[in-house]
């Protein structure tokens, strides 16, 4: 029989980030891989952000921290039928500033092996090649887990961070399987590319800097984005959507990957060459809206990440509130722990800070997920826009742009009262019900 | 309207040699009386894995086409699938994730 304080099942960003983070306050703190190490069986679009890296390690990033490209911008493609239309963005392009890199790309696989060593540094026990089967109770209360060959862990505290199809949360009762419209799936190509390619097509301001791009349209994801993130030596073309979107009427992902090659200068840019891997993943994403919070403690066990649904159901990004929850999560069981009462209510500071922090972040998303994907936002956005080009290359002349201009321009506005409204209306609805919980 | 291209068999022909799995049993099961033949996982599925034999669903590639997402078990309309994370060590590889 083994005895922790702290058992914590998932190695990925969050478990390692709480096993990090509790075992520096001299928890006796055991985390769990089931891949042969950790990242093994990770994958995300992938980009880590800075804010998020630096609350668990405050000199990040180290020189041998396996990072890609810092990421200087990002180009939004938005399709409607009148073509394909790209806003770019560089942030601080003229910025005399250095070394303010918000986010960089990665390969998770490497990344991740990288971000749980510093946990194990720090003093936590890995354990890989490990799955946890199931969770051990007494008196109706998690008191430990046990792994596929029977071995059991004990601990004062568990923290389920495993992931979309996380065991701890289903055994522990926070909730089923995720269903179709709470979930995305996924895929991911990635295909090697000369740095020279690269930097012209994708390249920042600085050396090995890239901006993202993210395509918008039902040719490419019924509900969610294909998007192309840079890495040193090759990019990765990816696509994901909702589960239930995919289901009415969608195809297979790889399909929108097919099409968007023939369709874009993409295809052109990787006529020879052949892609080396492939991914798929999915995540959670709820796209039905968060009318109530999603209970994340009970007595002896928090759920945090992918477990925890903690993703923006706009743009998927789950790794800052990952890596803040995993921090969070350690932070508040050690507390707990010194205090003598790992219950519930003791628990109490995580959920409020996943209500602030996640549920936040999914009612925006909703919001603009919603207007974006079922009202087809962005064909509102991109079709006057797309309009008034087609006028200026068949009429280049005033006489004829101005009125254009004037007319296509003009169905920008109700566009902007619909984006002031989604702003208004920010929180209310559920503001209540937070208030009832605090 | 499914384009057959990108499912089942020919899938697994674009995406063969694109991973690495380290051999293991197999995890995901189909109840063939469930199963109402609605060809979902079929399909969606983003490894191939699945296949159709007189209108039902087998699942013919999970030991070297599973990527391990779960999707399968999810949208299942009669919740014919069940779908179990492989023992530690073994399964699907990323790399360049």
């Amino acid at each position: 029989m083994q005895t922790y304080d702290i058992v914590i099942v998932g190695a990925g960003p969050a478990g390692s980030a709480a096993a990090k983070i509790a075992a520096e306050q001299g928890m006796k703190v055991v985390f769990f891989e089931r891949g042969n190490s950790p990242g093994e069986k990770n994958a995300s679009g992938s980009a880590i952000e800075m804010h998020a890296a630096r609350e668990i390690i405050p000199d990040f990033p180290h020189e041998d921290t396996p990072l890609q490209r810092a990421v200087e911008g990002g180009s939004f493609w938005l399709q409607s039928e009148e073509g394909l239309l790209c806003l770019n963005a560089f942030i601080q392009a003229w910025s005399t500033e250095k070394n303010d890199v918000k986010a960089y790309t990665v390969y998770r696989n490497e990344f991740d092996k990288w971000w749980a060593e510093k946990a194990v540094e720090a003093g936590a026990k890995l354990i890989t090649k490990t799955l946890i089967s199931d969770i051990i109770k007494e008196n109706g209360k998690v008191i430990g887990v046990q792994t596929e060959k029977g071995e059991k862990f004990f601990g004062n505290v568990l923290i389920g961070a495993d992931g979309t199809n996380s065991k701890v949360a289903i055994r522990s009762g926070f909730r089923g399987p995720w269903k179709p419209n709470e979930v995305a799936l996924c895929v991911k190509y990635d295909y090697p590319l000369p740095k020279t390619t690269i930097d012209q097509f994708w390249g920042g301001f600085s050396e090995n800097s890239c901006k993202l791009d993210l395509y918008f349209g039902q040719s490419m994801a019924p509900a969610g984005y294909l998007w192309i993130f840079p890495n040193k030596e090759s990019i990765s073309i990816a696509t994901g959507t909702g589960l239930q979107e995919m289901l009415n009427g969608g195809e297979n992902l790889n399909y929108y990957i097919h099409q968007f090659l023939q369709h874009t200068i993409l295809g052109r840019i990787l006529k020879n060459v052949k892609p080396r891997y492939y991914i798929s993943h999915e995540i959670p994403y709820l796209l039905t809206y968060p009318t109530k919070p999603l209970e994340v403690c009970r007595d002896n066990v928090l759920i945090v990440g992918d477990a925890a649904g903690s993703v923006c159901n706009f743009d998927g990004e789950g790794w800052d509130s990952a890596v803040i929850g995993g921090k969070k999560a350690a932070e508040i069981a050690i507390d707990a722990i010194s205090d003598g009462d790992t219950s519930k209510q003791s628990f109490q500071p995580y959920q409020k800070w996943y209500n602030s922090y996640v549920l936040s972040n999914l009612d925006w998303g909703w919001r603009i997920g919603h207007w974006l994907f079922n009202e087809a936002g962005y064909e509102q956005l991109a079709n006057p826009l797309l309009k008034t080009f087609a006028t200026i290359f068949d009429h280049p002349h005033i006489d004829h742009i101005v009125p254009s201009l004037n007319k296509n321009l003009s169905q920008l506005l109700p566009l902007l009262g619909t984006l002031m409204l989604l702003g208004k209306l920010h929180l209310k609805p559920y503001a209540d019900l937070l208030g009832s919980l605090v | 309207m499914t384009d057959y291209e990108f499912v089942g068999e020919k899938l697994r022909q674009k995406i063969k040699g694109l991973f690495e799995i380290i051999p293991k049993q197999k995890h995901v099961f189909i109840d063939e009386v469930r199963c109402n033949g609605c060809e979902n996982c079929y399909i969606f599925c983003p490894g191939g894995c699945f296949t159709m034999e007189d209108g039902i669903a087998k699942a013919t590639h999970i030991e070297d086409f599973c990527q391990e997402c779960g999707t399968c078990a999810k949208i299942c309309p009669t919740n014919a699938i069940t779908y179990k994370e492989p023992e530690g060590g073994t399964g699907i590889i990323r790399r360049f994730s």
